[in-house]
């Protein structure tokens, strides 16, 4: 098992790493972790961005009401606007052939922007980095970037490589990865040693990945009655 | 497709030999091979309008015993096409001792005689200068039946699904959507790919591998059938809250919130069991708001 650690993981970050890669943390121990996560990874997301910037972060549904909210919560302590953006993902392998993993998107929640500087995806982990290939060729495709921050607290050791695999270079070159810890292990069921300590779903406190693609989260709802509001008003 | 008999009747037992060879290096090679089932991928959805819309009866084989088998096409009603591939820089007609020559010479000999059949047979290659120079230099005994084809590949599946004239067009028109978007187009094409590589290839119907790829769930591939429809009380539900909208294109519930700031696509077809069950739920838990809708949708 080698893991190593960004110039980014403080004693704060070690500490948090270990209570989520422990398998006998409890789901609201873990889900305040990753809310913790959060903030200090926001914390070095400030010092790549410029307070006149235009960013968009996304994140997936289960990752949204912990680790991207804590994210949001440090960016919008400086920054004076974020658009947001959440999928509901299935990740699959259709007929059982590993080859063949994808993960179609079922429902996204995506606000409105002309343009955006700055584009931060976040994932609780990035392994074959199907997930974060779905979602970024997905918003892409309306807005066009300058950088793209793709950040997790922690990284499988080739998921840059994978990531970096499926993009032409004039996009991988906006590429930045911004981790804590990267781990070089994985187990034949493609779970990273140490990770994050097993599935996120369940993890987490969500009943797999069916449980995980029911939830709306906290962060979906306040923000969505937020822009109902303006737009009535 | 062809019998051991046929091939000895035709030619000799030589002949047959090589084919049970061929066929067995075909068989075992066949794992990773995935420029000729990203082919077979796009032969079939390009087939897939024809099917569904003129309910032709279309059968595909593969590493059967034939001289030029990667795939196969039997459309029934036209000559039967047969596609030999070479995913490699070095191919020529006259390598190998005129190897692929000889194998087209004798599959058109073979369908004339064994099976009474016209048929035209294909090289397939992956550059497009090579295409050209095998083009050019078809020979003659071959010409009058024979083409070569390019067909790009990448192992980005959607490069090479944007590169070939008619595979987005085709992917599009069998998925859930009118306009997919990219996750769409990639899943569908992987859960035909799937289907095909699953299938047992020395004979299956086109319908059968789209029924197959159909039934995989998340399904994002169009229902087959035009009569479907909303039950009457959902529609009132759906039409009371604010701000939400649907349309039912290809038989698939798409609904949008607030102008598009939220959507989604339940991934099975509206005459589904899944279906019925959330037609079920919706109907009992009557939702007012697009709050009390959503967790159900």
């Amino acid at each position: 098992m080698t893991r190593t650690y960004s110039h980014l993981a403080d004693d704060i970050a070690h500490s948090l790493l270990n209570q989520i890669a422990d398998k006998a943390t409890l789901p609201d121990v873990y889900q305040t972790a990753m809310l913790n996560l959060g903030k200090v990874l926001g914390n070095a997301l400030l010092t790549q961005i410029e307070p006149n910037q235009k960013v968009c972060l996304a994140t997936t549904v289960e990752d949204a009401d912990f680790l991207a909210q804590g994210i949001l919560e440090q960016l919008e302590t400086q920054l004076r606007s974020v658009v947001f953006a959440c999928f509901w993902n299935c990740r699959t392998t259709p007929f059982g052939l590993n080859g063949l993993a994808t993960a179609p998107i079922l429902k996204k929640y995506q606000e409105p922007t002309d343009d955006v500087d700055v584009l931060i995806i976040v994932k609780s982990i990035i392994s074959g980095a199907c997930v974060v290939k779905t979602n970024l060729q997905h918003l892409i495709q309306k807005i066009q970037p300058s950088q793209i921050l793709i950040v997790a607290p922690v990284m499988y050791e080739k998921a840059e490589e994978n990531l970096r695999r499926e993009f032409e270079p004039a996009i991988t070159e906006m590429f930045r990865f911004l981790y804590l810890a990267k781990d070089s292990d994985r187990t034949a069921e493609g779970e990273v040693i140490p990770g994050i300590g097993g599935m996120i779903y369940d993890r987490l406190g969500f009943n797999g990945q069916p449980g995980k693609n029911e939830y709306v989260p906290k962060i979906v709802k306040d923000r969505r009655a937020r822009f109902r509001s303006s737009m009535a008003g | 497709m062809y019998t051991p008999e046929d091939i000895t009747n035709c030619f000799d037992v030589k002949a047959l030999q090589y084919l049970q060879n061929k066929n067995r290096g075909g068989t075992s090679g066949q794992k990773g091979t995935r420029y000729e089932d990203l082919f077979a991928v796009y032969q079939l959805a390009t087939l897939g309008m024809a099917v569904l819309e003129g309910q032709q009866e279309i059968y595909l084989f593969s590493q059967v015993l034939a001289f030029v088998d990667d795939l196969i096409i039997d459309c029934n009603t036209t000559a039967l096409r047969h596609y030999q591939l070479k995913n490699s820089l070095s191919v020529s007609w006259t390598s190998n001792d005129h190897q692929i020559t000889r194998d087209f010479e004798q599959q058109h000999a073979l369908n004339q005689q064994a099976k009474n059949r016209d048929c035209q047979l294909y090289l397939v290659v992956a550059d497009s200068a090579l295409q050209a120079t095998l083009q050019a230099r078809t020979p003659q005994s071959i010409q009058a039946f024979s083409q070569v084809l390019h067909f790009s590949f990448s192992p980005d599946l959607l490069k090479t699904i944007g590169q070939t004239s008619g595979f987005y067009e085709a992917i599009a028109y069998l998925s859930a959507f009118d306009q997919p978007d990219p996750d769409k187009i990639e899943y569908v094409a992987k859960t035909l790919m799937g289907a095909w590589i699953t299938s047992n290839q020395s004979r299956i119907s086109v319908i059968d591998l789209l029924t197959q790829a159909q039934q995989v769930s998340p399904c994002y591939i169009r229902s087959f059938s035009q009569n479907y429809q909303l039950d009457s009380e959902v529609i009132k539900i759906f039409d009371a809250i604010p701000d939400f909208t649907y349309n039912l294109a290809k038989g698939f519930l798409h609904w949008e919130y607030l102008k598009g700031l939220e959507q989604g696509t339940p991934p099975y077809s509206i005459n589904s069991a899944d279906f019925c069950r959330l037609q079920k739920r919706i109907k009992r838990q009557k939702p007012k708001t697009f709050d009390e809708l959503e967790s159900l949708l």
